[in-house]
């Protein structure tokens, strides 16, 4: 007891001035910090979410493309065509018909049930989902396209995808529009 | 012992570099977080460019070569169901698009040349180009071109003028032939080479299915061989044909081309595809009806009948000896099902056995052929009805179930074989049954009402 109660007469710590000057300087600079990499964080979230979006749309005009470049023919006057949701039909090379329609599906979020309008490929019997169970699906307009001839020569699509978060509500508005345009070669024939 | 004396603890210049150290650190985290951020950004305003400008080519791809006057820049405009092209560019979201159409120069051997060549009548240059703004501030541009052409109409030396404009397709005396039969569909080679066909599309607007293909006495197609697909075809199929040449000036008949059902009045379109890769798509047309050449169009007339179809085998059989009355059941757990049926018997006399395209028609009242769920309280029972339709000797006809899209009060047609006609009177068996499910509780009791067929017509064309 004795020798230590010595060597602390010879400590010189930390002083209090030191103290509170590293507190203070923490205290100024962590909260900048901190907001700055909350919003960098948050920021980074929403880029994905439009960036998923805006790949869902690419894809979707990626795949309709390739399909109708290759149909036989194209059930115009079967189809809804200038209001929201549309639905078209063609036949594909093998013959088939196929259907495009945007439905509405019920998905089970933790915050309840949605209801989420999807994109729908039907052939046949078989279907399935063009767009991903949490992606809405709320602008899905289809109208034809002739050339000078009045020949059938593409299809314009205005397309909105919106993002369901588990909230109901949707994510940050985060939501993605185009504009498709795909042109349908000469050899497709009109129904 | 630890000795503490030469300790003096933190200095503020070590409190300042530590401070100093973390800030750095933490700056330098944030510029990374933020270049990746940036890049990816990057990246993605270029997809969606590429989307935009994939977009405004695959529009003016949508116009007819005709339609395409040089023009740049300029920009596209939808008016349903026209695309125009109007001078200036146009802004979407944060892009700028502007299309361009320009001539495209040849050599003497055809290829593109970016100048000193000739400009070809037959090919234009289009493009779409975007342009926009990263986030800081730095501008890109993106663009996408192709070569449209008049191949298939061409006017300049470039070109080979396609099979498909040199086909003449005569269809001014084109007719049925026993209701079944295409004839005098005519297909002349018009230009100075000839041309091959290699697949056909015929379109028709009922529910027959095609048979086969003829070109004067070649088989081109048919269900059992050659061509694919085998089988009977329904309409819009394309049939992958024999191929067929055709020379200069020669003209050849599609006879004999068959469906298997009744086409009178049918409209008809046919797709033909020629191994040059251009195709021939006809008007729709409506072929002159003959069955043998003359004939007229004549209904038989049978009674109008009223039953009720029984729920029981017991209360089954034959009308009238049964189904003149109304029936019930009652389906129990321990017997959750019942069914039963009713045969009536149709004649028809006095029609000739040389009678073309017969076709029976029946206007069912009340047939249930989609289940119907009743229920009282917490019980519940299913019942469906159905129908078949039986020659003299028995042998099924036709039937209309669950999967049929009417149900109720209907009328309903169905073509018949000729082969039925050879004696008369002509007789069938039109046989309807019921079945009845327990489906929830431990009893359900179902009474039946009257159901009806009426207008029982057998048509077709008698010499």
């Amino acid at each position: 007891m004795f020798s230590i109660m010595c060597l602390k007469k010879d400590q010189r710590g930390i002083t209090l001035i030191e103290t509170m000057m590293a507190i203070a300087m923490l205290a100024i600079l962590l909260p900048v910090m901190a907001f700055a990499f909350t919003r960098l964080a948050r920021e980074s979230s929403f880029f994905n979410v439009r960036q998923r979006l805006d790949s869902g749309l690419a894809l979707t005009y990626s795949e309709l493309s390739s399909e109708l470049a290759s149909a036989q023919s194209f059930n115009v006057s079967g189809s809804t065509w200038g209001v929201n949701p549309s639905s078209f039909s063609f036949v594909d090379d093998d013959g088939e018909t196929i259907t495009i329609d945007c439905i509405d599906d019920t998905i089970t979020l933790p915050g309840g049930d949605q209801t989420v309008k999807r994109l729908r490929w039907t052939r046949g019997v078989e279907t399935q989902f063009l767009t991903d169970s949490d992606i809405n699906v709320t602008t899905w307009i289809a109208q034809v396209a002739r050339d000078g001839s009045s020949r059938l020569s593409g299809i314009n699509i205005t397309v909105t995808f919106s993002v369901l978060n588990k909230e109901d509500a949707p994510y940050k508005d985060a939501e993605s529009s185009l504009i498709m345009t795909i042109a349908i070669p000469s050899s497709v024939s009109e129904l | 012992m630890i000795n503490f004396s030469k300790n003096h603890g933190f200095v503020m210049l070590e409190a300042l570099l530590a401070t100093g150290l973390v800030i750095i650190f933490l700056g330098g985290l944030g510029t990374l977080f933020t270049l990746n951020i940036n890049g990816s950004a990057r990246v993605h305003q270029f997809e969606q460019a590429q989307a935009v400008a994939e977009s405004g080519l695959q529009a003016l791809r949508t116009l007819a070569f005709d339609d395409l006057t040089v023009k740049d820049p300029a920009h596209l405009v939808f008016s349903s169901p026209n695309w125009t092209i109007v001078d200036g560019s146009e802004t979407i979201g944060d892009f700028t698009r502007t299309v361009s159409i320009s001539e495209v120069q040849r050599d003497g051997d055809c290829n593109v040349v970016a100048s000193g060549g000739t400009v070809d009548p037959d090919s234009k240059m289009v493009s779409s180009e975007v342009t926009w703004s990263d986030l800081a501030g730095r501008e890109h541009t993106t663009t996408l071109s192709g070569l449209m052409t008049r191949w298939n109409d061409p006017q300049g030396d470039c070109f080979m003028p396609a099979a498909a404009n040199n086909l003449i397709f005569h269809i001014e005396t084109t007719l049925w032939y026993g209701g079944k039969q295409l004839r005098e569909l005519y297909l002349e080679n018009g230009g100075s080479d000839p041309f091959t066909i290699s697949h056909m599309t015929f379109t028709w607007d009922n529910s027959a299915n095609i048979q086969q293909i003829f070109m004067d006495s070649n088989k081109l197609w048919s269900s059992s061989g050659p061509g694919t697909p085998s089988g009977l075809q329904p309409s819009g199929t394309r049939l992958d044909i024999t191929d067929a040449t055709i020379n200069p000036g020669e003209i050849f008949d599609m006879n004999k081309t068959q469906f298997d059902s009744a086409m009178s009045a049918t409209t008809l379109t046919l797709t033909i595809e020629f191994t040059d890769g251009s195709i021939f798509v006809s008007d729709p047309f409506i072929p002159s009806y003959s069955g043998s050449g003359t004939g007229t169009l004549t209904c038989f007339t049978s009674s109008d009948l009223n039953f009720y179809i029984p729920f029981k085998t017991s209360t089954s059989g034959d009308y009238p000896t049964m189904g003149t009355t109304p029936d019930s059941v009652t389906v129990r757990t321990s017997s959750p099902t019942s069914s039963g049926y009713l045969n009536i018997g149709a004649s028809f006399s006095g029609i000739s056995s040389d009678i073309l395209d017969p076709i029976i028609y029946l206007t069912f009242s009340d047939l249930d052929l989609h289940t119907i769920t009743f229920t009282s309280g917490t019980r519940k029972a299913t019942g469906a009805e159905a129908f078949i339709l039986k020659d003299g000797a028995g042998l099924t006809l036709a039937s209309l179930g669950t999967s049929h899209p009417d149900t109720g009060s209907f009328t309903w047609s169905q073509a018949l074989s000729t082969d039925l006609f050879s004696s008369s009177p002509v007789s069938f068996t039109l046989r309807f049954s019921t079945l009845i499910q327990l489906i929830k509780g431990t009893y359900y009791t179902l009474s039946n009402s009257a159901e009806a067929v009426t207008g029982i017509q057998i048509c077709g064309t008698v010499p």
